[in-house]
């Protein structure tokens, strides 16, 4: 096996194109897992840690430019106030050595339905892109589109996860998970709120529930629509708790889980139900400055 | 190979690594730095951790090639002299000590960071937890990690503070010194891997006498040719290599005939179901998941039993039948089921075998019997026992899987001699979770009766065990023993599938009775309207126990419980109580052995220490009896070639090498007449032999069976546990664990303490969260990685407090009996029960998952579903 160590992004790409079946690999927490028990030998390794842009970040002010290889324990301490949904669950990913290691990049190069950064990338809104990069040059692939089935992704053998756009928050965004004990939790199942005031739409991202990650469409339109409606937008208020029991139904209803050692497809649902609520409760709060009722 | 450049604590070291290497591994083969330990490989149990840079980071999934350049820092690195490295010790933040140095690592770090932002001053419990969530500890040290991060944080080991620790191996294993089995490295030695039946059922040809690329290949499976579950061990290559080893293994060629098999207890109890074993033969040899013989039993078809305990068996049933037709309420029957529990010892099955020119078997093996190791040896190769040599130097945990002569141990010195070259062979992650051993799952079905005076009446309870291919269920056999002389119908029963063999696993039996007993007696209370404390003070026949009760109603947790189901909200919370009764074994044979050399009091005998604290229950008898300085006595276990010395099983090591050590001292100071401290440097040489001696009225049983004689008396433990129910997710969170323990004198109180505190971890674990499970359709094991496997971590645990009871065991020399046991027996009812008192519902089927909540609470009379109604 190889191991290649490109300086640049320029030589990781021509290395990529070179070795279409080289496995990228920057903080080792998903590959070298497989290379330990032998699930999976490649016959070549592409580290990314030389390529210095894969590790930096940077905003507009309107939208963040997110490196590949940015491990999440940066993303907690340093995007917490852009990026918050990411930034609740990068601080639920593992542990401080995962996190320490872990990367956005590699969640979305693995595509595993258990991957704690998707369901906020897909509740961030419509405009976050993924930047797919490949000496053919770079495609900006919407979000929705980027998960194809279970840890398979829209990259292209010779492609590489470059970095991921996210908007700056414009609303109060949420995260929760689910996990049977309550340290080191991998996800039962888990479940991202975003509210975008700007244009007045909602947007969910659902975990561990599903084949891919993948948002409750039905419960985004319900809640925007509710809010709409009654002016919610505009004047706060109270959220009618009917409003919110449909939100966590139809929240439920978007997903198709499966049962596993982790969990059973009933409690998930019921679950997803639970957190669609809370993560309700919370986001209102946040978003007209009331106490958060008992949402559960 | 590859060289790769690493700077390693603070010097530039070269090592050659295989591509795709990783960090751990050119640590631990590269540069013999063995401190930096693998326990799951995956990144999910911390026992690796190094600091890259400064950041901790898991050595596992890090490519060697990449830290080229980095700074990385090892547990060898931090010296021994970091406060956090002072403070494991002097709060015993440990036990088999397997763990620690990825846990001492992740601390440093985090105390370091934490002071140089906070200054002096102890972090909440939770950010400690927090902090430490990456790791594991399966002997469940967490309350002595916590209280020693917390100290090291408030400034409190920044200097040495003179005393020696609790635990007399401390300073080994906080700096990684301390050597295990998969440490040991022989000149020339070479590796060797299992090859493992893929099917559950099959017949197996005969396996090659060597292959391409193998240094050696020997057949595991005898004349039986029948492998009985997937992963079952037929053979074992060696190579140079372990991708070597690995390669000839998986291309060996070996005829399968597949056969039909049974994957579930129920399948297995068909009349048409294919039978696990067809011959008498077969039986006899069945593996045993308990260390007791097993009472005798007829088979029919893939059933083993009854066998039968029962005390007055006719009239209990009769009295049930009754109360069942006029439908009496106090008559409590309910079914309870237990998962099965896999050991996961933090070290796992390992072995370095080696034959000497004159024909010696040397043996590193990671077990808990160095004594039974060698007699079985010797038995099997033929061999007198004295040329066997068996060494186990710290053997990083084994909860009862590791007491025999392992397979691992047969194919690594198989192959040893085939290849005329040292063999080491160590289990995966996967292999131990998966085939390592494991508690089996159980079903009770279980009427307790009380009359109208509110005493007990009758009982009956059966149970059978689904052990796979083991037999020896005993839960049943353990009802005996409690709550006075009422009738009881008591009946075990085995089921054997085509699945792994259980194995004897910390109380056997035990917790899987408790949980159904000591629910039926809660439920019994409430339906009595009595105090569940006060009833089982009432029932109870063990005195020992009395005291306890008094203390554990005192608790204030336990006098503020509200009404059992009163309790309204999304969160729930509870206190539940249950009693634990467990048997007093001891290993009469024990003896410890002592020797002057160099002005130092040596003791040695053929025991071992797991994390039990053999080693300091010994030394701390010798400096108190002596009146010795800590560094005037020394205590070497882990070899034979010295006298006898107990299993640590069956809580048997502490009353077998505790009262052996007290005659040896003894013997000591009776040949020193100066006395021990002034005499020492003239009597160079001096040996003396201390036995354990006889209990005041003998054993209960004549002569002792397999080694250990049952004593007189039970241990006794009354556990109340406090519980939140989060009656919208279904998830239980303990909060405070109380143990009452009457296990008599307490040899070493802080390791004692650490000891029971592990025991409750575990029962946490099986209480909510462990749960091994198969394929139904393949037999093939799920739950074989600590990401599917959930051990309970720090962040799981809640406070404990251990309070020990002292008295009553006076008939016993030193006083005092184990403790392993008797601490974990009771921990999963008591959670059972503090659900109950919380919610109004009961949990019958371990583990207690939140699906299984949000189902019972659902089917509550009376209630909607919880979490639905926006409560």
């Amino acid at each position: 096996m190889e191991f290649l160590r490109p300086e640049t992004w320029d030589e990781a790409l021509a290395l990529k194109a070179e070795h279409p079946d080289a496995v990228p690999v920057a903080g080792g927490t998903d590959v070298m897992v497989e290379l330990n028990f032998d699930r999976r030998r490649p016959p070549a390794l592409l580290d990314l840690n030389r390529v210095a842009e894969a590790a930096r970040w940077e905003s507009d002010g309107a939208v963040v430019r997110l490196g590949a290889a940015v491990p999440y324990a940066r993303i907690v301490s340093e995007l917490g106030r852009e990026l918050p949904g990411l930034a609740l669950a990068a601080r639920t990913v593992g542990s401080p050595q995962i996190r320490n290691r872990g990367t956005v990049g590699g969640n979305l190069g693995s595509a595993s339905p258990a991957g704690d950064a998707h369901p906020p990338l897909l509740a961030a809104g419509r405009g976050v892109r993924v930047e797919a990069a490949s000496v053919r040059g770079t495609r900006m692939v919407p979000v929705d589109d980027f998960y194809l089935g279970p840890k398979r992704s829209a990259l292209e053998p010779d492609e590489l996860v470059r970095a991921v756009h996210v908007p700056v928050a414009g609303g109060p965004q949420q995260f929760s998970k689910v996990g049977t004990r309550n340290a080191m939790v991998i996800s039962v199942c888990s479940f991202a709120l975003a509210l975008h005031p700007a244009d007045r739409t909602v947007g969910t991202g659902i975990g561990s529930a599903a084949p891919t990650p993948r948002r409750a469409a039905e419960a985004e339109a319900f809640l925007a629509g509710e809010l709409a409606e009654r002016g919610l937008w505009e004047r706060g208020g109270e959220l009618d708790e009917a409003v919110v029991r449909r939100f966590g139904e139809l929240a439920a209803a978007a997903a198709s889980p499966i049962d596993d050692v982790r969990g059973s497809a009933d409690y998930r649902r019921h679950a997803l139900a639970v957190m669609a609520r809370r993560t309700l409760g919370w986001c209102w709060a946040g978003y007209t400055g009331l106490p958060e009722r008992s949402a559960a | 190979m590859e060289n790769t450049d690493l700077t390693v604590n603070g010097a530039r070291r070269s090592v050659g690594t295989a591509p795709g290497s990783t960090v751990a591994e050119a640590l631990r083969d590269g540069l013999g730095l063995t401190g930096t330990k693998t326990i799951c490989g995956t990144g999910a149990c911390g026992s690796c951790t190094v600091l890259l840079d400064g950041e901790p980071a898991t050595a596992c999934t890090t490519p060697c090639a990449e830290v080229g350049g980095r700074e990385v820092t090892t547990v060898e690195g931090l010296g021994g002299d970091h406060p956090v490295q002072r403070a494991f010790a002097a709060h015993d933040a440990l036990q088999c000590g397997y763990c620690t140095p990825g846990f001492v690592v992740a601390a440093a770090a985090f105390t370091d960071r934490w002071r140089a932002k906070n200054g002096d001053g102890e972090p909440a419990r939770a950010e400690i937890a927090e902090a430490l969530a990456g790791h594991v500890c399966r002997c469940g040290a967490y309350e002595g990690i916590l209280a020693a991060v917390a100290a090291a944080c408030a400034g409190k080991h920044d200097a040495p503070d003179g005393t020696a620790p609790a635990r007399v191996e401390a300073a080994e294993k906080t700096t990684g010194r301390a050597r295990y089995t998969t440490d040991v490295r022989l000149p020339g030695q070479l590796e060797g891997v299992l090859v493992r039946s893929p099917h559950p059922h099959a017949r197996v040809g005969a396996v090659p006498a060597a292959h391409d690329g193998a240094s050696a290949v020997v057949d595991l499976l005898g004349a039986d040719r029948t492998a009985r579950w997937a992963g079952q061990p037929v053979a074992a290559v060696a190579a140079p290599t372990r991708a070597a080893a690995l390669a000839a293994a998986a291309a060996l060629p070996l005829e399968w005939t597949p056969l039909p098999a049974v994957l579930d207890a129920d399948a297995a109890r068909r009349p048409d179901a294919p039978l696990v074993y067809g011959t008498a033969e077969a039986r006899r040899a069945a593996p045993r998941s308990n260390e007791a013989p097993p009472p005798p039993a007829k088979w029919r078809g893939n059933v083993r039993g009854p066998a039968d305990f029962s005390w007055r068996g006719g009239t209990a049933a009769k009295r049930i039948a009754a109360a069942r037709a006029r439908g009496d309420e106090r008559l409590v029957s309910a079914v309870f089921t237990t998962a099965a529990q896999s050991h996961s010892s933090p070290e796992p099955h390992a072995c370095v075998a080696h034959w000497d020119g004159a024909g010696d078997l040397h043996l590193h093996v990671s077990t808990q019997s160095v004594a039974k190791v060698r007699a079985a040896a010797a038995k099997r190769w033929g061999l007198a026992p004295e040329r066997v040599h068996v060494h186990a130097e710290h053997v990083g945990g084994g909860f009862g899987a590791k007491v025999g002569l392992g397979v691992e141990t047969v194919a690594a010195a198989e192959l040893a001699r085939a290849a005329g070259a040292p063999v080491r062979v160590v289990f995966t992650r996967a292999e131990e979770l998966a085939h390592g051993g494991h508690r089996p799952a159980t079903r009770a079905e279980l009427s307790l009766l009380a009359d109208a005076d509110g005493n007990l009446a009758a009982l009956t309870l059966d149970v059978h065990g689904d052990g796979g291919t083991a037999v020896g269920t005993n839960s049943a056999a353990l009802a005996r023993y409690l709550y006075g002389t009422a009738p009881r119908r008591l009946r075990d029963h085995d089921v054997v599938t085509h699945t792994p063999p259980g194995l004897p696993f910390r109380a056997p039996g035990g917790p899987p009775m408790a949980w159904a007993l000591e629910q039926a007696v809660d439920e019994a209370a409430h339906r009595l309207g009595e105090d569940p404390i006060a009833l089982r003070r009432r029932w109870d026949g063990n005195p020992r126990r009395a005291a306890v009760y008094d203390w554990a109603a005192a608790l204030p947790a336990w006098a503020g419980r509200a009404p059992s189901g009163s309790a309204t909200g999304r969160f729930r919370r509870g206190v539940g109580v249950a009693t634990a009764n467990w048997l007093y074994l001891l290993d009469p044979a024990a003896e410890v052995e002592l020797t002057v050399e160099g002005g130092v009091v040596v003791a040695r005998t053929a025991t071992q220490d797991i994390g039990t604290g053999s080693r300091s229950v010994i030394a701390d008898v010798l400096r108190a009896e002596l009146g010795l300085p800590a560094d005037r006595v020394r205590v070497e276990v882990g070899h034979s070639g010295t006298v006898h010395g107990p299993a640590s099983a069956a809580s048997s090591g502490t009353p077998s090498i505790g009262p052996a050590a007290l005659d040896a001292a003894a013997r000591l100071r009776a040949a020193l007449p100066g006395g021990p401290a002034a005499a020492l440097d003239g009597a160079e040489g001096l040996r003396v032999v201390g036995r354990r001696r006889r209990d005041r009225r003998g054993y209960v049983t004549p002569f002792p069976l397999g080694g250990l004689a049952i004593g007189r008396g039970f241990a006794g433990a009354v556990n109340v546990t406090e519980v939140e129910v989060d009656t919208g997710l279904g998830t239980v969170r303990p909060l405070r664990i109380w143990a009452g323990i009457a296990a008599g004198r307490i040899y070493a109180e802080r390791l004692a303490r650490s000891q029971c505190e592990g025991g409750i971890v575990q029962g946490v674990g099986y209480a909510l969260h462990e749960e091994r499970r198969t394929d139904p359709v393949t037999g093939a094991v799920l739950t074989d990685s600590l990401d599917s496997y959930r051990l309970p971590r720090i962040g799981d645990i809640p406070e404990i407090t251990v309070r020990f009871h002292e008295e009553g065991w006076e008939h016993v020399p030193g006083g005092g009996v184990g403790l392993g046991e008797i601490s974990t027996v009771a921990v999963a009812a008591s959670i059972g029960n503090a659900v109950h008192n919380a919610t109004g519902w009961r949990p019958l089927d371990l583990p207690i998952r939140p699906d299984r909540v949000l189902a019972g609470l659902a089917g509550l009379p009376g209630r909607a579903a919880p979490g639905e109604g926006g409560a």
